[in-house]
């Protein structure tokens, strides 16, 4: 009897002691395996709803999905309209963020974000950093003097612009200008952001031929906006447009803060002019621009999660990564737009935006 | 003597030793001489008596002659009890129980069978089958019908609106508009428990096509739902296991006998518990208890002088600081949950505390000023330590259900602190948590399946999955604009934003409960805010933290319950208690304020 009682006891005993090892056990196992997978903190300037910033997302996740190793995080600066005061608390933000998530590697999109956090992480060698979206050179951040940068640069696709707008024009002959040069004149215009002055210095700088560059307008409002388009209907046969997201909706101090839609912007701007419009970036014909053609987001998010990867999970210093600056585009259209200003779309492009999805 | 009868009377062993040792305070010794009467009739709503020794008769029916047992046990079940005098024969040694007391614990269902058994055995069971039952619930049927009129109308109106005008805005959105406006209303008019609409509102967006199936449905997936159920699981076995109990017994015997630390104890008690246990009313129910034993305790005129501070301290420490921890209310979860993810992923526990502190430090310092000021008084109440050691050894040894209590508490909060080296998130520790309680049946699956607020979970399920939907459709976008006062507002002069905004809530809190107030608000102007940059969680931290205050008990179901089982000597409903509420909003509204600077430094404003 007594024997019997002694085995239940020894057994329940051994029970609890199995289970208390098993707990004990499954804690060390996650802690320990937990504690080796590394992290990658993606900061974007921008809000996830802004068309580039999503599309950089897809081509993000097209590389980060194929592996569950690396744990990635993401942050939005959201300062694409931010005042001074709004991108120091971003900034600040953004950095306690970095510090509670710790990340091997961070991999930075966009200028505001390299100018904001990215130089400071990268001087005081914080974590490995990648960067993307980058339109002028990475000097300004300090990159140049660390070795635990590398990265992906946005260069405005220039020579892939012009060479569309001249199939645009050869395909379309009402659109040659009647001169003896035969030169087309283009028109630049864009609001006042940082990285879209940085275009534009490179834009004056660039050889159009057979294009000409006749006007650039930098304006920081709507109205100010309208007016120039309507200036370039008489002055040149294409108007370029690159950024209008920061423009006010009215003039004067008061409506600061009060942004102008861009699909609205973009729309109005594609009605009333008279030439066509060539956007500078993919998401310009998502607003409303006919035709666009720019550096390939997907591209961007793709080239800089594989080297987030190399560097987190592969462990490759970042200095034996090679900084790529290759400006693979992609094109965007919206057909009817060609179609209510009576132009033909060269077939290549048709092909193109439909192989990209990007015919809206 | 008193403790041989609650050990020994069969009844009593259904309840825990906790409760039994809850009793023990009330039990009053009498003395019956030869020919002294009890009257049932006149004491019925009031005490219930033991027979220890001697004999009384029914003088209305000779028959009835007690040594021993009960009587007027019925009580505890809200039967009344046939009209008796009892007329002593021969000295009579009794115990009396208040009703109140036992009918509190009614509620436990083993207890209440007990009592029925014991009923029925002594023959008083003339009127068992109408036992206690809940008050009647009076229905407004005027509210109900103008409220499902208006389920109807809303929608209509806006289809008839979208018909006539023709806005610029996309069929999916007029039709998502539709829906939240027929969920809306339900919540307003509480036409339907809170997750029956948002449950409505899944629904339509996933037959309708309006959004993707993964994303009406995200809220299933999102580790907030998780940590809500970890929490609501973990908070059910700590409630259970007694340790706080034990913890409020062992402070007030080592602690000095004054008001002061009864005040001090009761209140930190409600503060402790407040990120144990996800709800106010839990927090009440569970806190309650602890002020009537001090109640009765005191001598009666002390208790009355002292009574009003003790139940401030009670209600402050309990449900005042809902918002400065993650895991102190549920609704808590559901903001979380309306975060975009890079704020989720930011406030967890840790972090939330952290932006939450200045508010919780300056608001503790002044409703403890409060406290003391508004409830001056000259009394000295004392407990003899005699009985609280009395209370101490009838709860016993420490068991294997506060061991396990205390364990989960502290690896939650060792892994809360160790986030940074462990990089878990905290609703998978949780979620280890509630397996290993499931695992070693410290958390049965009866209990799993009974305790859990369910209808909570697919609320917040379902409200998350709502939020996604909205940002998925860019309505945040289109409401920032529609509704550009409150987003400049909000951009542009905060502190202003937060005087309007608790005006606001003051005047819709006076109709509407807490949780309506705070999800149809943080639904409006958390996608505000982040369509204008500014940080979602500021914003939801302050609806939470303006949805808590009140001033009459309707206004907070907390509250109420409060009223209702608590001892009288709490004042609970009285002219100083209300002014007392009223100086919550100055307070919150101050805290908020001093909490700005903090909310600058770390970059949210």
């Amino acid at each position: 009897m007594a024997t019997s009682r002694d085995a239940v006891t020894t057994m329940r005993h051994l029970s609890v002691f199995l289970k208390l090892s098993f707990a004990i056990g499954l804690v060390l196992v996650l802690l320990i395996w937990n504690s080796s997978r590394p992290s990658i903190l993606v900061i974007h300037s921008y809000d996830p709803g802004y068309a580039w910033t999503r599309d950089i997302n897809i081509g993000l996740q097209r590389v980060f999905r194929q592996q569950t190793f690396a744990r990635v995080y993401y942050h939005y600066m959201n300062v694409k309209t931010a005042s001074k005061e709004e991108r120091k608390a971003a900034a600040n933000y953004a950095l306690m963020r970095f510090l509670s998530v710790k990340p091997d590697v961070t991999l930075i999109i966009d200028d505001p974000a390299q100018e904001l956090v990215g130089s400071y992480i990268a001087k005081q060698g914080l974590s490995s950093v990648v960067f993307a979206g980058v339109n002028g050179g990475v000097e300004k951040y300090g990159y140049h003097q660390s070795d635990n940068v590398t990265g992906i640069f946005e260069h405005k696709p220039f020579l892939e612009i012009r060479d569309a707008i001249d199939l645009i024009r050869r395909s379309n002959p009402q659109l040659l200008h009647a001169n003896k040069s035969m030169r087309s004149r283009i028109a630049y215009l864009t609001d006042g952001t940082d990285s879209a002055k940085n275009d534009v210095e490179k834009a004056q700088k660039f050889n159009w031929k057979p294009l000409e560059l006749v006007a650039v307008n930098i304006v920081t409002n709507f109205p100010d906006w309208q007016a120039a388009v309507a200036g370039f209907n008489q002055e040149a046969d294409f108007i370029l447009v690159s950024s209008y997201r920061n423009l006010n909706k009215h003039r004067g101090k008061s409506s600061k803060n009060e942004k102008a839609d861009p699909a609205f912007v973009m729309s109005w701007t594609e009605k009333n002019s008279k030439v066509p419009i060539i956007g500078m970036n993919i998401f310009n014909s998502e607003d409303g621009a006919g035709f666009a053609v720019g550096v390939s987001p997907y591209h961007q998010g793709e080239e800089a999660a594989k080297m987030a990867l190399k560097i987190a999970v592969n462990k490759v210093p970042p200095s034996s990564i090679p900084q790529i600056n290759d400006g693979l585009f992609i094109v965007s259209l919206r057909p009817e737009v060609f179609k209510e200003k009576k132009l033909n779309i060269p077939s290549v492009f048709n092909s193109f935006a439909a192989a990209v999805e990007k015919v809206f | 003597m008193s403790e041989k009868l609650l050990l020994d009377q069969l009844i009593f062993r259904s309840l825990s030793p906790q409760d039994r040792s809850r009793i023990l305070p009330f039990i009053r010794h009498g003395l019956l001489r030869p020919n002294e009467c009890l009257l049932l009739q006149e004491l019925k709503n009031s005490e219930i008596f033991f027979i220890i020794d001697g004999q009384i008769i029914n003088e209305k029916n000779p028959e009835d002659i007690k040594t021993s047992g009960f009587i007027g046990l019925e009580k505890a079940l809200g039967i009344e009890p046939k009209n008796a005098i009892y007329k002593a024969e021969q000295t009579t040694h009794y115990f009396a129980i208040p009703t109140k007391i036992l009918y509190s614990l009614a509620d436990n269902k083993n207890f209440r069978k007990s009592l029925v058994g014991e009923i029925n055995q002594s023959g008083d069971n003339e009127n068992t089958d109408t036992l206690k039952t809940d008050p009647a619930i009076t229905s407004n049927k005027l509210r109900l019908n103008i409220g499902w009129l208006l389920t109807i109308v809303f929608p209509l109106g806006i289809l008839v609106w979208d018909y006539f005008s023709q806005p610029e805005i996309a069929k999916n959105t007029i039709y998502l508009a539709c829906i939240f406006s027929s969920v809306v209303t339900m919540w307003i008019f509480r036409l339907l428990q809170d997750f029956i609409p948002a449950l409505f509102g899944i629904l339509c967006l996933i037959i309708l096509g309006i959004v993707p199936a993964h994303i009406a449905l995200s809220g299933f997936s999102s580790s907030s739902t998780f940590l809500a159920l970890g929490i609501l699981s973990l908070g059910c076995v700590f409630a259970s296991s007694g340790l706080s109990y034990r913890l409020f017994l062992i402070a007030l015997k080592w602690g000095p006998e004054n008001k002061i630390w009864y005040n001090f104890c009761l209140f930190v008690a409600g503060l402790i518990l407040t990120p144990i246990i996800s709800t106010a009313n839990g927090r009440i129910v569970f806190l309650t208890p602890f002020l009537n034993d001090l109640l009765s305790a005191l001598p009666e005129k002390q208790a009355k002088a002292e009574g009003p501070r003790l139940a401030a301290s009670t209600v402050t420490g309990a449900t005042f600081f809902s918002a400065s921890f993650l895991t102190s209310k549920s609704i808590n979860f559901l903001i979380l949950g309306m975060l975009p993810v890079q704020d989720r992923e930011i406030f967890q526990w840790a972090h939330w505390f952290y932006a939450a502190s200045i508010f919780t430090l300056v608001s503790l310092i002044l409703m403890v000023v409060l406290i003391v000021f508004l409830f001056k008084n000259d009394s000295h109440p004392s407990i003899p330590k005699r009985i609280i050691s009395e209370q101490l050894s009838l709860v016993g040894p420490v068991s294997a259900q506060e061991w396990v209590a205390s364990t989960a508490l502290l690896f939650l909060v060792a892994s809360i602190f160790t986030q940074k080296y462990h990089q878990i998130e905290i609703a998978w520790i949780v979620l280890t948590i509630l397996f290993f309680l499931l695992m070693s049946n410290f958390l049965t699956v009866k209990d799993f399946n009974q305790k859990i607020d369910w209808a909570f979970v697919i609320l917040l399920a379902s409200l998350i999955g709502i939020t996604e939907s909205l940002y998925l459709l860019n309505i945040d976008k289109l409401l920032s604009g529609y509704l550009f006062p409150i987003s400049s507002l909000l951009k542009n002069h905060f502190a202003l934003f937060v005087v309007v905004l608790s005006l606001v809530i003051f005047v819709i809190r006076i109709a509407l409960p807490i949780n309506a107030t705070s999800i149809i608000l943080a639904s409006l102007l958390i996608p505000i805010a982040v369509a204008q940059g500014v940080n979602a969680w500021l914003v939801g931290f302050i609806i939470l933290a303006l949805s808590e205050i009140f001033i009459w008990p309707y206004q907070a179901s907390y509250y109420s319950q409060f009223v209702m089982e608590a001892r009288a000597e709490g004042q609970l409903v009285s002219s100083k208690m209300f002014l007392f509420h009223a100086l919550r909003l100055p307070v919150t509204i101050i805290a908020i304020m001093a909490s700005i600077p903090l909310w600058q430094h770390l970059g949210m404003l």
